[in-house]
């Protein structure tokens, strides 16, 4: 599914080179599920929004779904991104001017989706996620959980088959934290879906079918559960 | 607790540098405005205002039964015309000379009576040079004028300098001019149409009037030294030449005097009128009455043949367009403000936690726009400084800002300060102290302050600024359509040239006119000449009935070349003609003399299309009773006056009168300056020298809009500064709403949004406040606009296009102005506002 070979970021600081990423290659296969680890400050958002093709590496090749992204323009990469890569967040980063049902459906819109066409859509996601009564409402009005599974809702609603969470439950209590991993596990079971994410917690490490353990910018460990 | 309110102040002021550089330009351009507005104004009330006993002095008007006062100035109609009545009323302001006589010995009240009256066209040579002056400059006038009025003399007793015979006082300017010294008492110049009379002795020297006089003279002459004085005594009310400025005795009850003068006049005019029912019986000419105007409103007054004219419905509008700049600066620092709330709101909520009072935030948060408006007003009045040039060139002045007293300036620049400050200040710091501690202290994720009444105030100002770029455009293209509209003419490459003459000579002006004719022959950059007795713009403006129709009939005389050298096309009968020799002679038959004519012609006469359709198409060449002289051709109607005016009936003689002005048609792309040297040079030889004073036909059909154009430019100059204040705000209130939103943004980019998704999102809101602003002004404007346009008898229709060109000129400068954040944020890494967790 995608390949990162050598890949180093680092922000100069005062003539200095400072790496977040030191030379981190990495191979995720399709239907991987894959829990990134590690101190903080050790590189992980940083590693995953490469991934996302969110930012760009200072240095190093990067494949994605067969395409060298590093050569891409940034039209292009914003195509790649778009058809290919769903984004969940620790903070949820639901728009608060808008209701659950508008939050949902704010990347069909992006992807020139008809009207109808979204309608059903999100109709069917919320069907899905059981979020039918809550669909107008605003993101205030709901607990952090709630709030997590509209986001991953809306990470869903363009079937892309990437999913990259960072600290999806890093807001939560542990109860809601079990639901969303649950629900990660059934995606990447059911629907084939590739997942990466960030946390902290071993346990919700453990959904996952292998662990990456950062340190100081480079790949400590690999471990295949 | 002030001194830390101040220091605040300046410290906040310093840490949103950008929004105070922002606030800081908006403020004081406004208030540059404002102040050379003010200064404008003051001027313009400083007229004639300076004279000792100014109260006790008044203008001495007549009502106007002729109608010529009311045909020379047409009310200029404005928005605030009801405002000025009485600066519409037309009376005469020209007086018998007998009459300042009749009033002193019947009104024991008058103290003293001025009559001033103009020495006409006049080549003064002194020194062996020869001057001609600006004939509104020289006048007749008498004795006790210094006496009257404040004009300081430099040399000369107040008491006798107009005393004498063949004696006159000089201005300053005049005497340096002449005799290059101010001492020039006892030197002498000579008049020549001052009819054989001995050289005139400079008797007393005075200090150049000061600017904001009306009267502006140079020379001043003993009034009984005109030659036609005795003349114009005995004609008694018969005609109306002289100024008459009456000084009340000190005390004198204004309305009881104005009713004893009313029941005098009617009286002492009865013969006018009777005169003038006599012969015009179709028209019933009521009684005549006198009107006392104080001298110092009589530039308030529009009547004819007063020198300045202020035109107040002018100052009015001028004074609301500042104040309108002023709102949209105070808005711009309001709007800046209150989005910027949410930087302060933390402020004000430790402040309350820790038992700061409503009062204390409200004057903290008071004292700093109060700052900033002193510091914005200091650097408007050095901007007003600077553009005072322009601004005088602009508005015809000489205000010059060393004639105002520091005192005036400074209450002027502390009203303005606190005008701002409070109208700025106020709603803010209310805001501000508003604001609940709790919620201010919550760190919302995206937080925007009331965005109804920003909206409100943004579709305010860009309202103002459409209704403003609608009315310049619609300015512009009328005054482009009066430009290039056809008179009926070809005015291009005409060179007027002035006799020097006086109108009393008769034969001078025709010798130099074959002098100039021969002359022209032989000169290859000249195509054509002609002359004519008239400058531009026709005369004899009185009101006839014609076949019931009441009009105003124009007489021109002209040359026998003038339809061709204007290139005027002759549609019916013929052109004058010189071999035929008849269209000069007088007629002077028992039936004219005894018919009802209306025009004095005598002769064969042109009629324009106009007249001769009014008169009910007569036949040709037969002698027209109405007309006082065969019809022999009838021209084209042409423009013979600017386009505010319809094209009147007129009739054309040939060389009745001598020449007044000499015109010389310049062959297209000869060398102009060349052309008029050589010219120049011939003339010096023709005339001994005599003064050349020339300008172009074009020009002095421009001439005519010289007002329409300064009200152009000061109307541009309005959008503009009304458009960057606007501008300003709006590009302060996109940055402070985009860094609102920037973690919106960052989401909707990984959902997936393009730069041009998020640009529309960012700017649709401005695009459909703009919008709603211009479809507000549009009726607004439509009335303006209109109301505007009636001045002028030939005008453009305000198309569509000119509404749609303003409205595209307020959306594309609106979202230049916003485009700068927008895009900013647009383009933005969304990695970064995201982090932020
Ligand atoms: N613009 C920048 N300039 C300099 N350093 C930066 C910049 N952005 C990130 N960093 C640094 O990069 C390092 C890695 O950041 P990153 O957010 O990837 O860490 P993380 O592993 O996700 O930590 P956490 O578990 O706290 O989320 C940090 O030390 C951070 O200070
Ligand atoms: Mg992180």
């Amino acid at each position: 599914m995608l390949s990162l070979k050598n890949i180093s970021k680092y922000y100069q600081i005062g003539g200095n080179k400072s790496f977040v990423l030191n030379n981190v290659s990495l191979e995720v296969e399709e239907g991987e599920f894959v829990s990134i680890m590690g101190p903080s400050g050790s590189g992980k958002s940083t590693l995953l929004n490469i991934i996302g093709m969110l930012d760009e590496p200072s240095e190093g090749y990067h494949y994605f779904a067969g395409n060298a992204v590093h050569q891409l323009k940034e039209k292009q990469r914003a195509a790649l991104y778009k058809q290919y890569v769903g984004f969940v967040f620790q903070a949820y980063h639901l728009i608060d001017e808008l209701t659950v049902y508008e939050n949902i459906e704010t990347p069909l819109i992006y992807q020139n989706y008809s009207g109808s066409d979204r309608k059903a859509i999100v109709a069917d996601m919320l069907d899905r996620f059981q979020i039918v009564g809550k669909k107008d409402l605003f993101p205030a009005q709901l607990s952090g959980g709630q709030q997590q599974l509209v986001g991953i809702a809306r990470a869903l609603i363009t079937k892309p088959k990437l999913i990259l969470a960072d600290e999806p439950t890093g807001n939560l209590n542990s109860k809601q934290g079990i639901e969303i991993m649950e629900l990660f596990a059934k995606l990447n079971k059911e629907d084939k879906v590739t997942i990466i994410q960030v946390t902290h917690s071993e346990k919700n490490a453990g959904y996952g079918s292998r662990i990456i353990n950062l340190l100081d910018g480079k790949i400590d460990s690999s471990i295949k559960l | 607790m002030f001194k830390i309110n101040i220091k605040l102040a300046i410290r906040n002021l310093f840490k949103n540098k950008l929004y105070s550089t922002i606030n800081i330009i908006g403020l004081s351009t406004a208030s540059a405005f404002c102040i050379l507005v003010y200064l404008y104004i003051v001027n313009e009330q400083s007229f004639d205002s300076f004279h000792k006993d100014g109260s006790q002095l008044f203008r001495v008007e007549q009502t106007d039964i002729f109608g010529s006062a009311s045909r020379l100035n047409k009310p200029n109609k404005s928005f605030f015309s009801f405002l000025d009545k009485d600066a519409g009323q037309l009376n005469m302001i020209q007086t018998p000379t007998v009459l300042a006589l009749d009033l002193k010995s019947n009104f024991p009240e008058i103290e003293n009576a001025i009559r001033i009256t103009g020495l006409g066209a006049e080549i003064i040579r002194a020194e062996n040079k020869s001057f001609k002056e600006k004939e509104n400059n020289l006048v007749y006038a008498d004795g006790d004028f210094f006496k009257v009025f404040n004009y300081p003399l430099i040399t000369g007793n107040a008491n006798s300098v107009l005393s004498g015979r063949n004696q006159a006082a000089i201005s300053e300017r005049l005497a340096l001019k002449y005799f290059g010294t101010v001492n020039a008492v006892g030197k002498t110049f000579t008049m020549p149409n001052q009819t054989n009379l001995p050289p005139t002795t400079v008797s007393g020297v005075f200090k150049n009037f000061p600017l904001n006089s009306s009267f502006q003279y140079d020379m001043i002459v003993p009034f009984e030294s005109n030659p036609d004085y005795k003349d114009n005594l005995a004609r008694g009310t018969d005609s109306f030449s002289d100024l008459l400025i009456v000084k009340l005795k000190k005390g004198t009850d204004y309305f009881k005097f104005s009713q004893k003068l009313k029941t005098f006049s009617w009286k002492y005019f009865s013969n006018v009128v009777k005169v003038m029912n006599k012969n015009q019986p179709d028209k019933k000419y009521a009684k005549m009455d006198m009107y006392l105007r104080p001298f110092a409103d009589a530039h308030y007054n529009q009547s004819a043949g007063w020198d300045h004219f202020t035109d107040l419905s002018s100052i009015y509008q001028l004074a609301g367009i500042a104040g309108i700049i002023l709102f949209i600066a105070c808005l711009n620092y309001i709007l800046l403000s209150l989005t910027n709330t949410v930087a302060r709101s933390q402020d004000v909520g430790i402040r309350k936690t820790i038992g700061s009072g409503k009062f204390n935030i409200i004057f903290q948060y008071y004292t700093e726009t109060q700052l900033l408006a002193c510091a914005s007003v200091l650097l408007g009045l050095l901007m007003a400084i600077i553009c005072l040039p322009v601004f005088n060139s602009i508005s015809n002045t000489n205000i010059q800002i060393t004639t105002f007293s520091l005192g005036s300036i400074f209450i002027g620049l502390i009203i303005l300060s606190m005008v701002l400050g409070l109208l700025a200040g106020i709603y803010p710091a209310l805001a501000m102290a508003g604001l609940k501690p709790l919620s201010s202290m919550r760190s919302f994720s995206t937080y925007r302050v009331s965005p109804l009444l920003s909206k409100f105030l943004v579709v305010l100002q860009f309202s103002i600024c459409t209704i403003l770029i609608i009315s310049t455009l619609t300015i512009n293209k009328q005054l482009l359509f009066m430009d290039s509209a056809d008179l009926g003419f070809n005015k291009d490459q005409v060179l007027i040239l002035q006799s020097p003459y006086g109108w009393q000579d008769k034969k001078a002006p025709k010798i130099l006119k074959e002098r100039l004719y021969n002359y022209s022959l032989t000169d290859p950059g000249i195509q054509d000449f002609t002359s004519v007795s008239i400058y531009y713009g026709g005369y004899n403006n009185n009101a006839f009935l014609i076949n019931n129709n009441k009009v105003y009939l124009q007489a021109l005389d002209v040359d026998y070349n003038y339809f061709n050298f204007l290139k005027i096309p002759i549609i019916k009968g013929r052109n004058f003609s010189k071999e035929l020799g008849t269209d000069t002679i007088k007629i002077n038959t028992e039936s004219i003399r005894t018919a009802k004519t209306f025009s004095l012609a005598s002769r064969a006469v042109i009629v324009n299309e106009t007249l001769y359709n009014l008169l009910g198409k007569p036949k040709l060449n037969e002698m027209n009773l109405q007309m006082g002289g065969p019809i022999v051709g009838v021209c084209k109607d042409y423009h013979a006056e600017d386009l505010t005016k319809k094209i009147e009936p007129a009739y054309h003689t040939v060389e009745r009168y001598a020449p007044f002005s000499y015109w010389v048609k310049i062959k297209g792309g000869t060398n102009l300056p060349a052309e008029i040297e050589r010219i120049h040079a011939n003339w010096n030889k023709l005339t001994n020298s005599a003064p050349f004073d020339y300008t172009f036909l074009d020009q002095e059909v421009a001439k005519n809009y010289e007002a329409y154009q300064r009200w152009l430019k000061t109307i541009t100059a309005a959008c503009f500064v009304a458009i960057i204040i606007a501008c300003l705000g709006l590009f302060g209130l996109s940055g402070l709403a985009t860094l609102n939103r920037t973690k919106e943004i960052g989401i909707r980019k990984v959902l997936g949004a393009s730069i041009s998704n998020l640009f529309l999102l960012l700017n649709k809101s401005t695009i459909m406040l703009i919008t709603l602003s211009f479809l507000i002004a549009i009726p607004f404007s439509w009335l303006l606009v209109n109301e505007w346009l009636e001045n002028f008898a030939y005008k453009i229709k305000p198309t569509p296009e000119l509404f749609i060109v303003a409205g595209i000129i307020a959306v594309v400068t609106a979202l230049g102005a916003v485009s700068y954040h927008t895009i900013k944020a647009a383009v933005a890494n969304p990695v970064k506002s995201l982090r932020s967790e």
